[in-house]
């Protein structure tokens, strides 16, 4: 007897199709978070590039204040401007980004105004993403002081209505810049 | 009834209700997945537009920075005297004076209107400080002969000997001639030169009374008539067997500037052996090299060994107002020979503050906001006139950087 050819076109179901359906809308919805993800991880990476320039900057400036130190110690701009006191003594930490109201408490690193106009330029309050720290250590056995520059990302302690950095777990991120000086 | 009439209920299609339902569904998962991707686009898209300026800055400040780092006056008798060559602001081009260092470009030909211009020099790898003697008269042409034997050996190889000085000061043996280079006497008084002529060696003179291993054809003030900006007749160098002159070779002068061409701003450099930025013909000209696309501003302030910061965005700190009649085009001055120099002229400038504005390639797309939506504040801390083109992603970076030749020890 042949059997009846059509008892093997039998279709899927509805419920069969909704549940393939849902599973591959679990799938789309996987795969695309991970695109979501790459792009917080481009922006965590941006934002660490950008803290490695802004440490780099404020390095190059102390530098500069250094030399002023050591060739006319009379044109260092006041510590109460900088947050930084020379000759730099080991154990020194000076929060550079620390804020006074909406401004900068160490006016020297924002913008030349007329009070200060030989300040720095290279923070901005209105756009303060990090938190920079500075650090002073040594001399070492070479007679040379480090100075480390720290940058964190922005928090709600330091900067309670200051703008955040987006990425994964930015508030953990940090960059260290390390030079040495003479003292 | 026949066998084709029968319908069993397995073979049974989906109902339109049961179709429509899948569909719905399937429309549901297509409408999210479709603003997913379109709000990723979206993302993408603004993320390429943050990150082109700052990657932008970022390489034009590393470029400018190893210039500006590595500019040297080049004068080891004494590196303040008022003649400096690291910044050259400057020159003469045979009787004529020329500017070489643009504070706020006025004419479009020269530079972008509102950008600065600058020139720096410094030494072509591998350059030393070579004991020369001759006769020096002012700018005339002379030979001069050099104590230069390190490839000598003890069998007075005079092919290596010459390889080396010739690498050196950077003579080119194609074109006859050598970049310029210094010759300074000890006191602290200079003045450029170049090598016209293939040099010569003879490696057995170096233990001679006057050791005269290499000589050479040399041109003062080079092919061009390129000396140092005098206020008047230069006084010559001061040389004799007890006090000799020093050459270092050879100078590399380069010129950077930002320039529009085709709607898109740019970085461009000069770089020629030989010469230095003219504006008589560097107006566009073509001897600028492209460097870097979607560079809108380029500013210079001036630091100063007393703390202050010139060309910043203070009025009170405007060379040009400052000292209009020292300073008249706003940028450091050079003195003659001799001649005092004043506060802010060029050799008291201990380094430089620079600000590069670049941005996105693209405007910015209407989705994204359109014009001005979320781009970062980009006034420079320096005297910027520049009207920064609308609809784009902007950056700018700032960086202080110390002339290493006036900072030493530091």
């Amino acid at each position: 007897m042949t059997p009846n050819p059509r008892s093997k076109e039998k279709g899927s179901s509805l419920i069969e199709i909704l549940v393939a359906m849902a599973i591959l809308m679990f799938l789309m919805v996987g795969v695309l978070s991970m695109f979501s993800m790459a792009y917080l991880m481009n922006l965590g990476a941006a934002a660490r590039t950008e803290m490695t320039y802004k440490a780099q900057q404020v390095a190059d400036v102390v530098r500069y204040l250094n030399f002023l130190h050591r060739s006319a110690p009379a044109s260092v701009p006041a510590s109460i401007n900088t947050g930084l006191a020379f000759p730099l003594t080991s154990g020194t930490t000076a929060t550079i980004t620390a804020l006074s109201g909406s401004a900068l408490q160490f006016a020297y690193w924002g913008a030349p105004n007329g009070t200060l106009p030989d300040a720095a330029g290279i923070l901005n309050p209105n756009d303060l993403r990090y938190n920079i720290t500075v650090s002073v250590t040594g001399p070492n056995a070479a007679g040379l002081v480090t100075l480390t520059v720290a940058v964190v990302p922005n928090t709600s302690t330091s900067n309670a209505t200051g703008k955040r950095y987006l990425g994964p777990n930015m508030r953990w991120k940090e960059v260290d810049y390390v030079t040495q000086l003479p003292p | 009834m026949s066998r084709s009439c029968h319908r069993d209920r397995s073979d049974a299609g989906f109902t339109l209700i049961e179709v429509t339902v899948a569909m719905t569904v399937l429309l549901i998962v297509l409408v999210l997945s479709g603003a997913l991707l379109f709000s990723m686009r979206s993302f993408a898209q603004k993320q390429q537009s943050l990150a082109e300026p700052r990657q932008t800055a970022r390489r034009a400040m590393n470029y400018l920075s190893y210039y500006l780092r590595g500019a040297s006056d080049m004068n080891m008798a004494d590196s303040t005297a008022p003649m400096p060559n690291a910044l050259v602001t400057y020159y003469n081009l045979g009787a004529t004076t020329n500017q070489a260092t643009y504070n706020n470009v006025a004419s479009a030909s020269l530079a972008d209107v509102g950008t600065d211009l600058f020139t720096v020099a410094k030494p072509v790898p591998g350059s030393m400080p070579i004991k020369v003697a001759g006769i020096w008269d002012g700018l005339t042409t002379s030979t001069i002969s050099a104590l230069y034997s390190q490839g000598c050996g003890d069998s007075n190889d005079n092919t290596t000997n010459l390889a080396q000085f010739n690498q050196a000061v950077g003579y080119d043996a194609t074109a006859g001639t050598s970049p310029l280079f210094l010759v300074y006497d000890p006191g602290g008084f200079w003045q450029y030169y170049q090598i016209t002529a293939a040099p010569t060696c003879d490696c057995s003179k170096a233990s001679a009374a006057s050791p005269t291993v290499i000589t050479m054809t040399v041109t003062a003030g080079g092919i061009l008539g390129i000396n140092p900006a005098r206020d008047s007749s230069p006084v010559g160098l001061t040389c004799s067997d007890g006090n000799p002159c020093y050459m270092t070779g050879g100078v590399q002068f380069v010129t950077f500037r930002v320039r529009t061409v085709g709607g898109t701003p740019r970085l461009e450099q000069l770089a020629l052996p030989g010469r230095l930025f003219d504006p008589a013909q560097d107006n566009p000209g073509t001897s600028f090299t492209p460097l870097l696309d979607n560079v809108e501003d380029l500013q210079i302030a001036y630091i100063y060994g007393d703390g202050t910061i010139c060309n910043s965005s203070q009025p009170t700190r405007l060379l040009s107002t400052m000292d209009s009649a020292n300073y008249p085009n706003g940028v450091p001055n050079m003195r003659a020979e001799g001649v005092t120099a004043a506060t802010y002229d060029a050799v008291n400038v201990r380094g430089v503050r620079v600000s590069v504005v670049a941005r996105s390639a693209q405007p910015i797309a209407a989705f994204l906001g359109g014009a001005g939506k979320g781009a970062p504040a980009i006034t420079p801390p320096e005297d910027s006139t520049v009207a920064y083109a609308p609809g784009y992603y902007h950056y700018r970076l700032t960086s202080t950087i110390m002339i290493q030749n006036r900072i030493l020890g530091n």
